[in-house]
């Protein structure tokens, strides 16, 4: 196997691991896994029990969810039978999920995509002939050539999803075309960025500014730290409230995290912002607001303390379905915790439509106890830096037309644009035609962008070329045109991972073993792609010639230490400026902490109301008599709707609290149905139904919701395990509401029926 | 329990001490163990695994808490006594008890005889088979697969013979300490603790350096 060129030998002198890999005797492996007070003494039995061979160790960062923990990964005999998280890394330090851990099920999952295919019967008929990549290449190039010349580029676009996404955004931006979308963003944390942004100046990005570790009280807004496990960050959660932080968790669903939490509002459904904005009114009346830091970095307190005055508890307790004395009793414990309290929202913000205002709501009552870059509050953010020139021929956003609103009627960022939308325009044709999907790692039919089946015929309809680019034939390879086969996390080189983070860090990824078939890295397809368009100038030929100019770009000493360890963490960043006594900076217009957005104030004169500078309360659409709000969630043990194929994953998913709905013992009782009857979900929005799914009665939903977990319910009948099983909740996703300030989704203003199959 | 009552009879008293309020129910354990220890397919087959207790307090209001499982290495041991080859023993110096496959017929009788059904039948070997304690990464100085992996640093694992390593100290400062089944007579070495307010402090600190 073709290791690092420039430091092969450095490699292995540092980690003695040569092809017959650690000795098991070696003091090696206790260095690794320093265990003080076993294995002093040699034991005598038979060989079979008292051997163990640690195999050849590589370091990769994980691919099973976005949070990319460091992971060490064990082969033997070029079979990988263990991942270890890396103590090194501050991702995960040490620690790995069921997900991380099963990066193995993914790489032995016998239905992987295995060499390139081409689509001979109709589109989601399952027939395919295989091709060699060269004709492959050559069919998309034909068929992009083609629609190019008739459409113009905006018509070739792409929908990319985790590691491998800047390189298919420099593809599309590189041929001259906007047509991208990141369903990551307008699917998921866009309005929680944007709310950030406009209050603070930062957004708290992928892996989120919240110190739990040293927190004395979380406020947890419908987020779930277990459900939506991310390894260091849960571990930290844990470890402050299995040390007396408290917890408070509001969610109209006990989750494994409520379940943890020392008070937990049961709230109705999309009411939040009443509830925020009746704990600001709290903490004001009571005179529980940090002044100094007030006076000093915020703007717009005066406006603000009137506007709240009519945000009584008494209003919000009728609102959210909570008493007035637990809402009061909550904001004291936030208060009394202050500055070393934290208030977060969900990560996934697309649920009602009026997000963004919710979210700033939350960004305003951190402020007002001054808990910025201060231990237990919020962190400031470190980017690992590379002394690398940027490089110049990296493509540059090229302007023009767009297919969405993203920087005219929506706040947002080009880069991620609107998925939405982006499926929108393909639909209709408007305001251009979208033909060509080149997509990479997503699943846009499970993953609640696309939905029910009716509207992904008339999407896909209108597409000339459909190319999937994947690991596993998950439901949108099933109805692609071309299937391009991605070697696993595994098998391949990528891009070291730059972290910006509390503790920012670089983490490298190599092979663990040569790729079990014929399957390429992200670089050398986007290469294979781009070249005969003549824009193959933009690309490396593959990860690794990327992976050399990066390692090649640190001092010796600080490469070798990458090399051996898998991570470089960048120590100078100081997460806590207020404690060390600095002055902050905050990159707004005014400078400040804008309880008042003055960004929004010039919206609000074009706009109206929904952009009023001050967050206002918009109550939620009821569910009709009969019928049930359709709430989502995560399994821990589930990426995403990628890894329901894993048979390891699936086993510790099979119960009707994984693939079933769930529903009050009351509602059940109006409906003559019991635990364990099958009942089909139909759709208010949309008319979709369910198969006969279980149902699982239980207190844990609240009265007149319903609720079911993410990513299950696949369609395509190429992944044997995951096939059929369990409810595709997707289906039943609002898809037409949305927040007026950032245009992301507003998923759960959906609304079912439950009848007994 | 008597928690002082841990006697020198083995070499290597090792004990699993589990601390089930950290346990987050991720089921990382169950993954790590299976593929590190090539389990077969099947939810039923599984060295350890999470239990989740679905429960409500006397005002109705839901709960949930999880119970990690795994075989408990029974100082009195039922499965060894019932095994008819004596592929169910002990190794040699330690409480950890294991089933040779070459022993091994596959009466099941063990299977029957284990208060904790925490054994299972590998179809392919035609053998039992349960959780060694990773005896094989322990004797080589390496922690259990599930404890390295543990996201909720609910799993401890050491020596109990060691008055100095973690599990003794956990053990010895424990506000409560219960095993499963004590009316078995089993005498379990692995311990479920709750621990002291003081303790939890204390034992937070010790981890994070």
């Amino acid at each position: 196997m073709d290791k690092y060129s420039i430091s092969r030998r450095a490699f292995m002198r540092v980690l003695g691991m040569g092809a017959v890999g650690i000795s098991a005797t070696s003091g090696l492996a206790s260095t690794l896994n320093p265990l003080k007070d076993l294995g002093k003494k040699k034991l005598s039995k038979e060989e079979k029990f008292l051997t163990y061979d640690p195999g050849k160790m590589t370091h990769t960062y994980c691919e099973m969810c976005f949070w990319n923990c460091g992971v060490n990964v064990y082969t033997r005999n070029k079979k990988v039978f263990h991942l270890e998280g890396n103590v090194k890394n501050p991702n995960n330090n040490g620690r790995l999920c069921a997900k991380g851990n099963s990066g193995i099920g993914q790489l032995y999952d016998p239905n992987r995509l295995k060499f390139p295919m081409i689509r001979t019967g109709k589109r989601g008929e399952g027939k395919w002939q295989r091709v060699t990549w060269g004709e492959a290449f050559e069919y998309i190039n034909n068929k992009l050539k083609n629609i190019i010349k008739q459409y113009g580029v905006n018509a070739v676009g792409s929908a990319p999803h985790c590691t491998g996404t800047g390189i298919f955004r420099d593809l599309i931006w590189a041929l001259g075309s906007t047509s991208v979308a990141l369903p990551d963003w307008s699917q998921c944390l866009g309005a929680r960025e944007i709310a950030w942004q406009l209050t603070y100046g930062n957004e708290p990005t992928d892996h989120e500014p919240w110190d739990f570790e040293n927190s004395k009280c979380m406020v947890l807004f419908g987020r779930d730290m277990i459900g939506a496990i991310h390894t260091g960050q849960t571990a930290a959660f844990n470890n402050a409230i299995s040390t007396g932080a408290k917890l408070i968790v509001v969610d109209p669903r006990l989750s494994p995290t409520a379940a943890r939490a020392d008070y937990w509002l049961q709230i109705k459904p999309g009411t939040d912002t009443a509830l925020v904005l009746s704990m600001i009114h709290i903490l004001i009346r009571d005179n529980l607001v940090n002044k100094e830091f007030i006076e000093k970095y915020c703007y717009g307190y005066e406006k603000l303390v009137g506007h709240v005055k009519q945000y009584t508890p008494e209003w919000a307790a009728k609102e959210c379905e909570i008493p007035v004395k637990t809402i009061e009793k909550v904001t004291q414990e936030f208060a009394k915790a202050a500055p070393h309290a934290v208030a977060i929202s969900s990560r996934r913000t697309s649920r009602y439509g009026n997000d963004t205002q919710w979210v700033r709501s939350i960004a305003i009552l951190n402020a007002l106890i001054g808990n910025y870059g201060i231990q237990g509050g919020i962190a400031e953010l470190g980017k690992f830096k590379l002394n690398l020139k940027e490089d110049e021929l990296k493509p540059k956003y090229p302007g023009g037309e767009r297919y969405d609103k993203v920087g005219t009627r929506h706040l947002g960022n080009v880069g991620f644009g609107n998925i939405n939308a982006f499926i929108e325009a393909t639909r209709t044709g408007k305001p251009y035609p979208i033909k060509a999907w080149i997509n990479w790692g997503s699943n846009l039919i499970g993953g609640s962008s696309l939905g029910d089946i009716k509207r992904l015929h008339e999407v896909i309809e209108n597409l000339d070329l459909i190319v999937s680019i994947d690991v596993i034939p998950n439901d949108m390879v099933y109805y692609s045109d071309v299937v391009l086969p991605s070697s696993t996390y595994l098998e391949r080189y990528d891009t070291p991972y730059t972290k910006e983070g509390i503790y920012p860090f670089i983490a490298l990824r190599e092979p663990a073993i040569d790729p079990l078939y014929d399957t390429k890295d992200a670089w050398e397809i986007a290469y294979n792609i781009a070249k005969p368009l003549g824009i193959g100038a933009y690309f490396k030929k593959s990860a690794k010639e990327r992976v050399d100019e990066i390692l090649n770009s640190f001092e010796p000493e600080q490469r070798e230490t990458l090399i051996k360890e898998g991570v470089l963490v960048d120590k100078t960043h100081d997460p806590f400026p207020q404690a060390s006594g600095k002055k902050l900076k905050f990159n707004t217009p005014t400078g400040k902490i804008e309880l008042y957005s003055t960004e929004l104030e010039k919206l609000e004169k074009e706009y109206g109301k929904s952009h009023s500078p001050l967050p206002h309360y918009t109550p939620p659409n009821e569910p009709e008599e009969g019928t049930f709000r359709f709430l989502i969630g995560r399994p821990s043990v589930h990426s995403h709707a990628r890894s329901q194929n894993i048979e390891v994953l699936a086993e510790l998913s099979s119960s009707p609290k994984d693939l079933g709905v769930w529903m009050h013992p009351e509602d059940a009782e109006k409906l003559a149905l019991k635990d364990g009857d099958k009942v089909i979900i139909h759709s208010v929005n949309n008319g979709s139904k369910s198969k006969p799914t279980t149902l699982k009665v239980t207190n844990r939903i609240k009265r007149r919701n319903v609720f079911v977990m993410h990513g299950f319910g696949h369609i395509s009948p190429m992944l044997k395990v995951a096939y059929n099983k369990g409810v595709n909740d997707a289906m039943f996703c609002n898809r037409k509401d949305t927040d007026p300030i950032t245009g992301t989704a507003a998923l759960l203003n959906s609304f079912v029926k439950i009848e007994k199959a | 329990m008597d928690k002082e009552n841990n006697k020198n009879q083995y070499e290597h008293h090792y004990a699993m001490v589990i601390i089930p309020e950290r346990c987050l129910g991720c089921d990382a354990c169950y993954a790590a163990c299976k593929y590190g220890w090539d389990v077969p397919e099947g939810e039923e087959k599984w060295r350890t695994k999470v239990l989740e207790i679905e429960d409500s307090y006397p005002d109705n209001t839901p709960k949930v808490s999880f119970l990690p499982l795994l075989c408990n290495h029974c100082t009195n041991a039922p499965c060894i006594d019932v095994c008819p080859t004596g592929a169910s023993q002990r190794i040699v110096g330690t409480d950890v008890v294991v089933v040779d496959p070459d022993m091994c017929i596959g009466c099941k009788a063990c299977m029957e005889a284990c208060p904790y059904e925490a054994r299972y039948f590998n179809e392919k070997t035609k053998t039992v088979d349960k959780c060694t304690f990773c005896i094989p990464r322990v004797s080589n100085g390496l922690e259990p697969f599930c404890v390295r992996t543990c996201v909720g640093k609910s799993r401890n694992f050491g020596d109990l013979n060691d008055p100095d390593s973690e599990v003794s100290k956990l053990l010895k400062e424990a506000a409560e300490v219960h095993v499963l089944k004590p009316e078995e007579g089993t005498q379990p070495n692995v311990y479920y603790i709750t621990l002291s307010k003081e303790q939890k402090v204390n034992w937070e600190s010790r981890i994070k350096q």
